[in-house]
């Protein structure tokens, strides 16, 4: 599959603290194609965001990568040398985060913000002209904000101010975690939509991390659904909602309101960290209601089903 | 949330390989948080109180006794040696060891209980008292502190019992400031409000509740004060407002000293010194190790 | 006409500040003149009461204590701030000739535990955990912990009796030389004004040593609050996202988190500008500096009314004066506080 832009192979990432070593991110492995709207979801705590921050070298202190490989263009390196990493930053990686006010440095203003970012990559001509070009294209008007500081705009136009930002260096694959979970439902769809034209537009790859199942059915066109640090099921969207194998993904695709056909909501029990400490298993096995004990022997390898790979041990038996 | 995506806490602490940790990890980690610097600046500390809890039994000889051997470098007799009034300088630093420790402990200790109650009644009684008592505890808080201890302690009188409340004054406003701000965040609690549905009274609910809950901050507090409590009354006395001579005294001992350093008699300064500054260091280590521990953001999660 | 808003608020805490320090003189005298004994027995122990009696009729000791006042204050107009007993001079003469020396050896001071302290503080919060941080949290320790009075004595003892790789500690310049034609009061700076090297550097010889004692009790404070606050502003997510828009490390570190950090760090000044006026008048004793610190002491000492009443005033006002320049300095570090005080 030539046109892989940017995958993960069996990451796994470790959390130290008071000398105690516990896996958070288990074996992780997914792939994004050029241009593609890549949708991850997970609840709180599943360890999406810092699979994709460890993954550009931004891995939190009190995290240390166990194994794993990434890859990004040309470029395949150990996911431990976070340093070589982060230098992908600049060559083609830009992030987008939840919290926009907070991202935007709150002692310069957005507009010599944005002029920063320009800056990092090589030589630009019009300054200027550069820096109003982008605040059009995110849909913001250079002459009202460009002067303002951070504060003084509203979350929505934040977003807009870091997504210039992120756009300067014309990277190649856009990391955007939970970039509409702060904002409210009208300015999130206009976001959103205006995401998804971008991919269109520059071919520019985009990782939508989100918890949010039904913001992503939307927009993407490959999911990777992750469960207590596991990827559960990883594929083509179209197939994996119409016919969702992993019994996570039923419990999260059971849970979501329908406007259309009215049912009665049923809710996943259980906590997402809970079950059997220590062990090589599938993580989800405690909340599951097919659990047999095959699920506590090992961490249930993929199997590719329909356009798909689920990690479950209902599906290892029957030859694909 | 932050974007730094620090994991959710995985649950608290369930047994991995072994049973049970070892008491020793258990106590290094749970108290210390494995900090090496300040479990090392406990024991420190931890002799040097021994030291001066066991003075008496310690000194080799008299510390007042003045002998016409005047002098001496240190010796095997001697250990450190004699001053001025051939009295032996060891046996005077374990002994002021003592007095330092017994002086700066009341003051804070003073100031601890005095300092918390007034910080408790202001941030629970709040209104204009609150706002009176906070604006003297900034005034008494912008000043040199030396200052301000010499002239009360002039105005007083010199002597042991002047040192020890001018420390308490001093030290007052830090834990009354500590105090109220817990106070103030807590008072609205709903725990708060259940006690008094049970009927208890405010002055019960003050002491019950509310009290308990800011301990930890006290104890930081209190041992970085000591350590600067220590410092201040050796230094004090060596300008000659603290405790006077023949009461022996670290900061007395070390100004005395000086003037005989002129004819090479280091050992009267230097070793009162060294045992002072040890003194002020292991509170330090602890207080600043306690202080990391206990500082609420550097909870995870 | 519209006043600035900013200008607006400048003139209130002023008025306030006015008012406090008012305040202060009253309790400022009142504390000097419960000082026991007088200035009259400290300098003359042994005379006869009559003679004593006489004496303090003289100086006026024997008025109440509201005259007192109100003759202090009379004389705090008049600029001479009274009369000192231990010098014969106004105190207002004075202090003309120790502020200067004070000033020198302050600003040498916390020029060098800033210089000291705010790298210690920022490679304490960049290399978080690692062995640099616990090495200069200890050096920061130990720094705490010395001691000003004793260090001073051991350091002169070593460097100056056993090695004497430093001058004498007499003062502000060695008998040598003669002090530059005052502009500033500072003798490095009048020195270097007038062209005058050697002697910029006889004074800059003779400030090594009590500017390094009374350097190391600022550098203390200024490294644990550095640290601390780059700690947090390193934490905040502007800097993560800086990196994620591939800005250089040094550039952020340095530029961006320092600044989310300043507005702690400024704010401790003022606490340390107290520390550093306690720290002047040991360090000044120590070292027989002809300074502010040194005048108290002696006057607290002696029972010397007018100097202890005018250092107390003197010393409140710098302190007000340089919390409120604090305050003021927020509006210029950080934009959001900018348009709180535009309001």
């Amino acid at each position: 599959m030539s046109d892989i832009l940017f995958s993960l192979d069996e990451l796994s990432i470790d959390s130290i603290r008071d000398g105690e070593r516990r896996r958070i991110v288990d074996h992780v492995s997914l792939a994004v194609r050029r241009g593609e709207l890549y949708g991850l979801v997970g609840e709180s705590g599943s360890g999406k965001s810092i699979s994709m921050m460890a993954s550009v070298g931004l891995a939190a202190s009190g995290l240390e990568v166990a194994g794993g490989t990434v890859r990004f263009a040309a470029d395949q390196r150990p996911a431990a040398d976070q340093k070589g990493l982060r230098r992908n930053l600049s060559r083609g990686v830009s992030l987008l985060f939840q919290n926009a006010k907070g991202a935007l440095n709150p002692f310069m203003t957005v507009g010599r913000q944005v002029e920063r970012a320009l800056r990092q990559k090589r030589r630009v001509r019009d300054l200027a002209g550069e820096v109003d070009n982008l605040f059009r294209v995110v849909g913001l008007s250079w002459r009202d904000l460009g002067r303002k500081y951070p504060h003084q705009i509203s979350g929505g136009q934040a977003q807009r101010v870091a997504m210039a930002c992120a756009l300067a260096t014309e990277p190649a694959l856009l990391i955007a975690d939970e970039p509409t979970t702060a904002l409210d439902v009208t300015t999130e769809r206009e976001l959103l939509r205006f995401l998804a034209r971008l991919c269109v537009e520059r071919e520019m790859a985009i990782v939508l991390i989100a918890h949010n199942l039904s913001l992503v059915s939307e927009y993407c066109r490959s999911l990777s659904i992750m469960h207590a640090g596991q990827v559960v099921e990883e594929g083509d969207l179209k197939a994996i909602f119409a016919r969702p194998l992993h019994p996570y993904t039923q419990g999260l695709i059971r849970a979501v309101p329908d406007v259309d056909s009215p049912r009665e909501l049923v809710p996943l029990v259980g906590s997402v960290w809970g079950g059997p400490q220590g062990i090589e298993r599938c993580r989800f096995s405690h909340r599951c209601p097919h659990r047999r004990p095959d699920c506590d022997r090992g961490r249930p390898a993929a199997v590719d089903r329909d356009g798909r790979a689920v990690h479950c041990v209902l599906y290892e038996e029957v030859p694909a | 949330m932050n974007m730094r995506a620090e994991p959710m806490n995985p649950p608290a602490t369930l047994p991995t390989r072994s049973a049970r940790r070892p008491l020793w990890r258990r106590v290094y980690f749970g108290v210390f948080g494995g900090d090496a610097l300040g479990f090392a600046g406990s024991i420190l500390l931890a002799l040097l109180l021994i030291v001066a809890i066991v003075g008496p039994l310690l000194v080799t000889h008299d510390p007042l006794l003045t002998t016409p051997k005047t002098l001496l470098a240190p010796s095997a007799e001697h250990w450190l040696g004699t001053d001025h009034f051939g009295r032996d300088v060891f046996s005077r630093t374990i002994t002021s060891l003592r007095i330092d420790f017994i002086v700066a402990g009341l003051g804070v200790s003073g100031a601890v209980l005095v300092g918390s109650f007034l910080g408790l009644v202001c941030g629970y009684v709040g209104g204009w008292f609150d706002e009176l008592v906070m604006r003297l505890v900034d005034i008494v808080q912008s000043f040199p502190l030396l200052l301000i201890a010499m002239v009360l302690i002039l105005v007083m009188g010199p002597g042991v019992e002047s040192i020890i409340i001018v420390t308490v004054l001093i030290n007052i406003p830090t834990y009354a400031r500590v105090i109220r701000g817990e106070a103030l965040s807590r008072k609205t609690l709903e725990y708060i409000d259940a006690a008094r549905c049970s009927g208890a009274s405010e002055a019960s609910i003050l002491f019950r509740h509310l009290m308990p809950n800011t301990l930890s901050p006290i104890i930081v507090h209190a041992s970085l004060n000591l350590a600067a409590a220590v410092g201040n009354v050796a230094a004090l006395s060596f300008l000659g407002v603290g405790i006077r001579p023949p009461t022996p005294d670290l900061g007395v001992m070390v100004a005395e000293g000086t003037n005989y350093l002129v004819q090479g008699a280091w050992w009267m300064s230097i070793g009162p010194g060294l045992v002072l500054a040890a003194t002020i260091f292991s509170l330090n280590l602890v207080g600043d190790c306690l202080e990391g521990r206990l500082d609420p953001r550097r909870m995870e999660g | 006409m519209r006043i600035p808003p900013l200008a607006t608020y400048v003139l209130r805490r002023l008025a306030i500040s006015l008012v406090v320090l008012f305040g202060v003189t009253a309790i400022a005298f009142s504390m000097s003149y419960l000082l026991p004994s007088d200035p009259v027995t400290s300098r003359y122990p042994d005379i006869t009461d009559a003679q004593r009696a006489e004496m303090r009729r003289q100086m006026g000791l024997d008025q109440p204590m509201v005259v007192q006042y109100v003759r202090y204050m009379e004389s705090v107009f008049r600029g001479d701030f009274g009369r000192s007993f231990g010098t014969g001079n106004t105190v207002g003469q004075d202090l003309a000739i120790r502020i200067p020396a004070t000033l020198e050896l302050a600003v040498f001071g916390i020029v060098f535990g800033i210089l000291v302290g705010l790298p210690m503080g920022m490679l304490g919060a960049v290399y978080r955990g690692s062995w640099v941080d616990h090495v200069t949290r200890v050096l920061n320790l130990m720094a705490q912990s010395i001691p000003a009075f004793w260090l001073g004595v051991t350091l002169i003892f070593w460097l100056y009796f056993q090695l004497r790789v430093v001058p004498s500690p007499i003062g502000r310049l060695s008998p040598l030389f003669t002090a530059p034609p005052g502009i500033t009061g500072l003798y490095t700076i009048d020195a270097m004004l007038a062209g005058r090297w050697d002697v910029a550097g006889a004074a800059l010889r003779q400030l090594m040593l009590p500017a390094f004692v009374l350097g190391l009790g600022v550098v203390s404070p200024v490294a644990r609050i550095t640290r601390a606050a780059m700690s947090d502003s390193l934490k905040e997510d502007y800097i993560t996202f800086g990196r994620a828009l591939g800005l250089r490390s040094r550039q952020l570190i340095l530029g961006d988190a320092f600044r989310g950090a300043l507005i702690p760090i400024v704010t401790t000044m003022g606490f340390i500008l107290a520390n550093v006026l306690a720290g002047a008048a040991i360090v000044e004793t120590v070292f027989a500096w002809p300074g502010l610190g040194r005048y108290a002491v002696t006057a607290i000492t002696t029972s010397d009314m007018a100097p202890v009443s005018t250092c107390i005033l003197l010393i409140a006002s710098s302190v007000a004066v340089a919390n409120l320049l604090v305050d003021l300095s927020y509006a210029f570090i950080d934009p959001r506080i900018r348009n709180e005080y535009a309001r």
